[in-house]
């Protein structure tokens, strides 16, 4: 008699189930949209967390498109055949690029979702427009990703790293380490790394005052009137970077390394600092027996109360856009639901939190990062120490890398010096349309 | 007026022809034709519309000293690569065409390397370059060894000719094996009772009646060398410091890192014009010399 009532009671609230199913569905007219991914190396993950959408919002079909190699040729392709994603997960800058095809997220019906997004619409806005053209994908950290398994052996368990806060520490912690027996650092020589990130991310980052004072910068390199040789912040960048270059462990043929190379040595603690970011844990957990990593930061000036001397970089490099240019308006608004749901949902998190290792700038976050460099990320983006350098990743030349990463590897390699570095990247500038 | 006959002719040519003109068309002359169109533009990449600039692009691209630069190296490059290539490919297919044992199975593995994709060749010779060479170097004590190649400008682009041409003249190879495979035994043995060596036979006998292999090889590996895009993303990206930026890449970075698509189609109509006039003025004189049985 008791499995029979139960049976019927399952029965009667999978029907109401159902019905109730079936009722929003019937609320809704049926609409197909797609999805572009360039988070590449985890389809399969992102099929399946796509159907979970599908599952909550089933009146929504979602094609998914991977991204091959050439992320924004297979994007732009999409466009000129026609079929242009309905949401995208984009650079930032691409994003901003192609700002007149996307939808203005900060004017949708719902625009409640972006109370629980705590930084990073700076990244997806323009100069002088309130429009935002992204919700954040997720937030990456960069900076001095050190070997904490080396640094307690050589000054203890309870070294703080944060003590390293001028040139002159940084340059002692360098030899302690060499001294203990271990190689300090290894400068990854990638163009990309070293153009972008160490460069372009740096010079025009905050350290060089609030925004107007970043864009001033690169307007008067635009216009042929400043030199850098004579601006102090290049100087403090150049010369932390000789100091990499004279610690690095591959100084003897600095251009012949690899980013995998690279990070095998700081994860099996051949060497102990590197300067890259956040997003290299999905290469480094593929290794095994990896050792304690932890980001510091990486000071420029001798001050001791240069609060930027104990910041580390901070950006949010990709963002979920919707486009307006082919998409019907029921596309794009089923489009808005499923990038917020990316973003903010529960199982959206989830993908970006456990599974690619990311930093989430949102208050409702509960996934737990097994990424060790994503967690001091979120130390530092808590404790408000973070650079910012929007300004270069939003309103930057898109080929400032690929032109002046160059110029910094012939620098590493003591093939180019300090004048014709500037040099070169003020002809650039000068040369821009 | 066609008669029935005539007309069933036409009927017949067109049910041929056709789907191959259609297909030519769609994939090679409306794009090439966009292309050039494009050329004259300012176009982000995806808008319907585009603003005209006459002749800007060009001035940009003749007036651009790193466009030339590249066009030199490309230059360099291909002299290289076609020399190389053709060499080790003749050389090959003289000794796969010889009484060789085995030579099957040679054939198939030296081939091998022309399945291989461009890039999943580039990242392993990036590897052996940077890791294997250097470790053997370090191990014997050779200096110029114990450095990778691809670290050193002038040495990059050697692995790059040497990866390219290894690749390469593997194609090459079966045209060449061909060719010799095609020569009459007949002309071998009156030169031999004739008294004429190996190298007199090779020269005055072989090498004669292979010029159309030669002619076609020529050609492909210059086409190749000019164009070639795959090997050089993989194995140095344009590196160390753009040294090996080769004009294929270089107009692709132009379209899609710098977003400036009038620019890189400029570029790529130039390079068009140059390696049509060097292709064409090679076919033209190296088929001249051939010998007509």
């Amino acid at each position: 008699m008791f499995k029979k009532m139960m049976a019927m009671l399952m029965t009667l609230v999978m029907l109401l189930s159902a019905t109730a199913a079936i009722a929003e569905t019937a609320d809704h007219q049926p609409v197909t949209i797609s999805y572009y991914s360039t988070q590449a190396g985890v389809d399969d993950e992102t099929v399946a967390t796509l159907a979970k959408f599908m599952e909550q919002y089933p009146w929504i079909t979602v094609n998914y498109y991977p991204c091959g190699d050439d992320q924004l040729a297979a994007w732009l392709a999409l466009y000129n055949g026609g079929n242009a994603p309905t949401v995208s997960l984009l650079d930032c800058g691409q994003i901003l690029n192609y700002s007149d095809y996307m939808v203005d997220l900060s004017k949708v019906e719902d625009t409640s979702f972006w109370s629980h997004v705590l930084s990073g619409t700076e990244f997806f806005q323009k100069e002088g427009s309130d429009a935002v053209y992204g919700i954040p994908g997720s937030y990456q950290g960069f900076s001095l990703i050190y070997n904490k398994t080396i640094v307690k052996k050589v000054f203890g368990e309870d070294f703080d790293v944060n003590t390293v806060n001028t040139v002159d520490k940084l340059v002692k912690f360098f030899d302690d380490i060499e001294a203990a027996g271990y190689p300090s650092t290894v400068v990854f020589s990638a163009d990309w790394a070293l153009g972008a990130h160490y460069l372009g991310c740096q010079l025009f980052s905050e350290w060089l005052g609030d925004k107007a004072t970043q864009r001033q910068i690169m307007a008067d390199l635009k216009d042929g009137k400043g030199g850098l040789i004579d601006n102090e912040h290049f100087n403090n960048l150049m010369d932390v970077f000789d100091i990499l270059k004279a610690h690095n462990i591959n100084k003897a043929d600095p251009l012949a390394d690899t980013q995998e190379g690279d990070l095998e040595m700081l994860a099996h603690g051949k060497v102990a600092t590197m300067f890259q970011g956040d997003w290299n844990w999905l290469a480094i957990r593929t290794f095994e027996n990896i050792d304690e990593l932890g980001i510091m930061p990486l000071p420029l000036t001798n001050d001791e109360t240069d609060a930027r001397n104990g910041k580390i970089l901070g950006s949010c490099p990709k963002g979920y856009a919707v486009d307006k240019f082919q998409n019907t308006p029921e596309q794009q608004a089923a489009g808005v639901i499923l990038a917020q749901w990316l973003a903010l949902s529960p199982e959206g998190e989830d993908f970006m939190v456990s599974l690619i290792g990311s930093t989430l700038p949102f208050d409702n976050v509960t996934a737990v990062n097994e990424n060790p460099l994503a967690v001091s990320t979120q130390e530092y983006l808590s404790a408000g120490k973070i650079l910012d350098c929007s300004t270069y990743l939003c309103e930057g030349p898109t080929d400032f890398w690929l032109v002046c990463g160059p110029f910094m590897q012939a620098y590493l390699a003591g093939q180019m010096d300090r004048a014709t570095l500037a040099d070169e990247i003020a002809e650039y500038f000068a040369d821009l349309d | 007026m066609l008669t029935k006959r005539g007309w069933d002719t036409w009927k017949l040519i067109l049910l041929f022809f056709c789907p191959a003109l259609f297909i030519w068309l769609t994939t090679m002359l409306i794009p090439f034709l966009y292309g050039i169109f494009i050329s004259f533009t300012k176009w982000d990449g995806i808008s319907t519309t585009y603003s005209m600039v006459g002749l800007a692009n060009y001035h940009k691209v003749f007036n651009t000293s790193k466009f030339w630069l590249s066009l030199r190296r490309t230059g360099i490059y291909t002299v290289g690569t076609v020399v190389l290539s053709n060499v080790v490919a003749l050389i090959l297919g003289l000794l796969l065409t010889s009484n060789l044992k085995g030579r099957n199975a040679f054939r198939t593995a030296i081939y091998v390397p022309n399945v291989v994709g461009g890039v999943a060749m580039g990242y392993i010779w990036q590897y052996i370059f940077n890791y294997g060479f250097t470790k053997i170097g370090q191990q014997l004590n050779v200096g110029w060894m114990s450095t990778s190649m691809l670290s050193d400008p002038s040495r990059a682009m050697i692995a790059l000719v040497v990866v390219s041409s290894w690749q390469l003249s593997a194609y090459l190879m079966i045209i060449y094996v061909a060719g010799f495979t095609n020569v009459p035994g007949e002309l071998v043995e009156a030169a031999r009772v004739d008294g004429a060596n190996a190298w007199r036979v090779f020269w005055h006998v072989r090498m004669p009646m292979i010029r159309s292999s030669i002619t076609i090889c020529l050609f492909l590996a210059i086409v190749r060398s000019f164009m070639v895009f795959e090997i050089n993303l993989s194995l140095t990206d344009g590196g160390p410091f753009n040294s090996t930026e080769m004009i294929a890449l270089r107009i692709y970075n132009t379209a899609y890192v710098s977003l400036k698509f009038g620019n890189a189609q400029a570029q790529a109509v130039v390079l068009f014009v140059i390696v049509a006039f060097i292709s064409v003025m090679q076919a033209y004189f190296t088929q001249k010399r051939e010998v007509q049985m």
